[in-house]
């Protein structure tokens, strides 16, 4: 049984192993894994027949266009077992992810988060401020993206502060009173990138206000596109973090709804890692080959958590390079990486764009 | 009437430029004959002045091809006397190089007075073809007369200016998707217009190789029908429907299209390569026919199966993906109510007489493989000319 291999990979610490030590691990386990999906989901044997595969392995599946959470209903449980259903944020009228799982995969999820978040936190639960509004949360079966960030992370946090109003105002009485009760102690702040900029930094720019925290460790992520729209780059972004928040260090991580869990971290050096339990290709986007070292292409996301639905092997839209393997002078092993942007939505040609 | 005239102050005139756009004087002028001997010379004039300018550029030569006296002529003995409706309205897309011109000819050679609107966003596609016929009004002297029945022009997505030019429209022209074209109808026309529409199609080929020595043939015409627009033209085949013919040929016939696109150089965008991964991993998931890939390298996808609905036939995007279906005679093809073209390839004519004989299938029509998209005054299904013309009065 498949959930009966994480005995042995749950325990492991996130960035020890080198590439060689986890390539095998993945040979096995994600055979397994393949094999699994395979036998339990119905439409994922349909895609690996459509595509002829001479054998079920991990390195022959193909890796799953994010859309197809969209589009299709993908899950290797019976309905019943189905706990939750965790959905990517799109904007309205777009189709989002439906990410189907059962108890054993959302406990499997928040573990590895565990391990990995306490690799940046501590072991400690620190007082907890929140970017966003208390709403967010509020609907228990169906987690927005923005949800399960926070309800993932929330684990790791105490005296849980919402910053902000749900009209994305600031909530001053509330962040003041936190900060004016923890000003002395290491505080972990989180909050998606883009709310972090634009609700946080900006509205305390605008209100000519800064905090003079002592200690604060900013975790934040959910992709910079809206900031690429404004110009923002991640060194700018910490920069000002700092110039309003006062001592903080701020981490971005790159994760998708559909591999929730094995995040991805962004180290001192500025490098996002990955953690044990997940592997990176960049691939090149005419025939999915991954790319040496330092050459750009299409980020393709591998991951040991998902056994509810066939999410281990996906083709992200997301464009990036491997900066290196083993090798980040942060001492953390695996691979490390860089995002750089989404890829260009397909040009419409022929005639059927007479409304434009 | 009081019409909201300002909003033509939102018009990006592409043609002629450098001129005053008045809507209120162009639509009193007064529609003319079909074919007459004035609009003949001008347009077989600018025939001439195409294919002596455009020489790099195949699609305005094929234009100035098409504009040639003898070739007008004939299209005029093809119909009794006519006179123009009046005002055509085209809604045309930018994405394509010369349609927006075939379908502004039809009219203009009609006697009509006739205007464009290009659709704005990638309408660079269209600016070579515009050019040509800017210059063409700066330096012959019949420029001028061709100016003054043709407007062609852009506005950002407004279904207020779209409405406030229908209500001019004796005819109107619209290509389009399914959305778009529900859309410009729901605006409403003069009593008595017309629309001439052009919602979703699909197309196909059906071919039957016996030997070898046919598939050079075959394939190159199967790659002029769909390297234009990268096989997302509706008239370019999705489907191709193999008659008797021998899985070893069908692959030689694969790997000759395939060099053939890769010779055209039709590199593929991240984005249309995204595209392309996902419709495959969706393919089996989209039909509850067996399916499954057949030929496949980097350039092209072929897809076996026993039946291509139209759910799968909506998600395909074009980009060199081919449903494949091998039949022994025409009996099991069930063609969908939305089929245009069928491109036919078979030197021994016997499945084509086969195939002009099937009256219960829906194509609107069927062409020798390789001219799926040259345009014709009879468009899926509708005689633009006729539509254009009142019986002389
Ligand atoms: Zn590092």
């Amino acid at each position: 049984m498949i959930n009966s291999a994480w005995h042995n990979l749950i325990s492991l610490a996130p960035y020890a192993l080198s590439h060689e030590e986890k390539a095998a691990i993945f040979a096995k386990y994600g055979n397994e894994l393949v094999k699994h999906h395979y036998e339990h989901c119905q439409p994922y044997q349909n895609i690996l027949d459509f595509f002829h595969l001479t054998e079920q392995t991990f390195e022959q599946a193909p890796p799953l266009h994010t859309s197809m959470f969209k589009l299709h209903e993908l899950r290797s449980i019976q309905q019943n077992d189905v706990f939750k259903v965790t959905t990517s944020s799109g904007t309205t009228g777009q189709q989002v992810s439906k990410i189907y799982l059962d108890k054993t995969n959302i406990a499997r999820q928040q573990k590895i988060l565990s391990s990995i978040v306490k690799e940046w936190l501590g072991n400690k639960r620190l007082p907890m401020l929140i970017i966003d509004h208390p709403n967010v949360i509020k609907d228990r079966f169906s987690y927005s993206a923005r949800g399960v960030g926070i309800q993932g992370l929330s684990l790791f946090g105490h005296h849980h502060t919402y910053a902000l109003n749900e009209d994305m105002s600031i909530n001053w009485p509330c962040v003041e009173g936190f900060i004016e009760q923890y000003k002395d102690e290491k505080i972990f702040i989180f909050g998606f990138t883009f709310m972090v900029w634009q609700y946080l930094l900006q509205l305390l720019d605008k209100n000519q206000k800064r905090f003079e925290l002592s200690n604060a460790l900013l975790l934040h992520s959910g992709g910079w596109k809206k900031l690429i729209d404004q110009a923002v780059s991640n060194e700018q972004f910490k920069t000002t973090a700092q110039q309003y928040l006062g001592a903080v260090n701020v981490h971005n991580f790159y994760g998708m709804v559909e591999q929730t869990g094995t995040i991805h971290v962004e180290c001192e050096q500025g490098h996002l890692h990955c953690p044990t339990w997940s592997d990176v290709h960049v691939v090149s986007p005419d025939n999915l080959i991954p790319l040496p070292i330092k050459k750009s292409g299409i980020i393709e996301l591998h991951s040991l958590l998902p056994t509810s639905y066939p999410g281990h092997k996906i083709l992200t839209e997301d464009t990036g390079f491997l900066v290196g393997i083993d090798d980040c002078p942060c001492g953390r092993k695996g691979k490390y990486f860089q995002v750089t942007g989404r890829v260009k939505r397909a040009e419409i040609r022929g005639c059927s764009d007479t409304q434009s | 009437m009081i019409h909201n005239l300002n909003l033509v102050n939102n018009l990006q005139l592409l043609f002629p430029i450098n001129h005053e756009f008045e809507l209120e004087q162009f639509v009193q002028q007064k529609p003319i004959n079909a074919f007459s001997d004035e609009v003949l010379d001008v347009l077989s004039e600018l025939g001439a002045f195409l294919r002596e300018h455009g020489r790099e550029l195949p699609n305005i030569i094929a234009v100035g091809f098409w504009l040639r006296k003898q070739h007008l002529l004939m299209l005029k003995s093809q119909y009794r006397s006519l006179h123009g409706r009046g005002i055509s309205l085209h809604f045309a897309p930018g994405n394509v190089d010369t349609l927006f011109f075939y379908s502004a000819i039809i009219s203009v050679v009609t006697g009509n007075l006739t205007m464009v609107r290009v659709s704005h966003q990638n309408h660079q596609a269209a600016a070579p073809l515009l050019a040509m016929l800017n210059e063409f009004v700066n330096c012959h002297p019949l420029g001028k007369k061709l100016a003054e029945r043709l407007v062609i022009f852009t506005y950002e997505k407004s279904s207020e200016i779209s409405a406030l030019l229908s209500k001019f429209a004796d005819v109107r022209v619209i290509w389009g998707g399914n959305e778009a074209v529900t859309a410009i109808q729901k605006l409403p026309i003069k009593n008595g217009a017309i629309d001439c529409s052009f919602p979703d199609r699909y197309s196909i080929s059906i071919l039957t190789l016996s030997d070898v020595s046919e598939i050079n043939a075959a394939a190159t015409a199967f790659a002029a029908d769909v390297k234009p627009f990268f096989q997302q033209a509706c008239a370019s085949p999705k489907v191709v429907y193999w008659v008797n013919t021998a899985q070893e040929l069908q692959k030689v016939f694969w790997q000759q299209v395939s060099a053939l696109i890769t010779k055209a150089k039709l590199t593929l965008s991240a984005g249309d390569s995204l595209r392309r991964y996902l419709f495959l991993q969706q393919a089996s998931l989209l039909t509850d026919n067996n399916c499954a890939i057949g030929f496949n390298d980097n350039t092209l996808t072929v897809i076996e199966g026993d039946d291509f609905n139209g759910e799968l036939l909506t998600a395909h995007p074009g980009l060199f993906i081919f449903l494949s279906h091998n039949v022994l005679s025409l009996e099991p093809i069930n063609l969908l109510s939305h089929c245009q073209t069928i491109g036919v390839f078979d030197l021994s004519c016997n499945v084509q007489n086969e195939i002009e004989k099937q009256t219960k299938w829906p194509h609107r029509q069927i062409v020798k493989l390789g001219r799926a998209l040259e345009f014709t005054p009879v468009w899926d299904g509708i005689d633009l000319i006729k539509q254009h013309c009142t019986e002389q009065v």
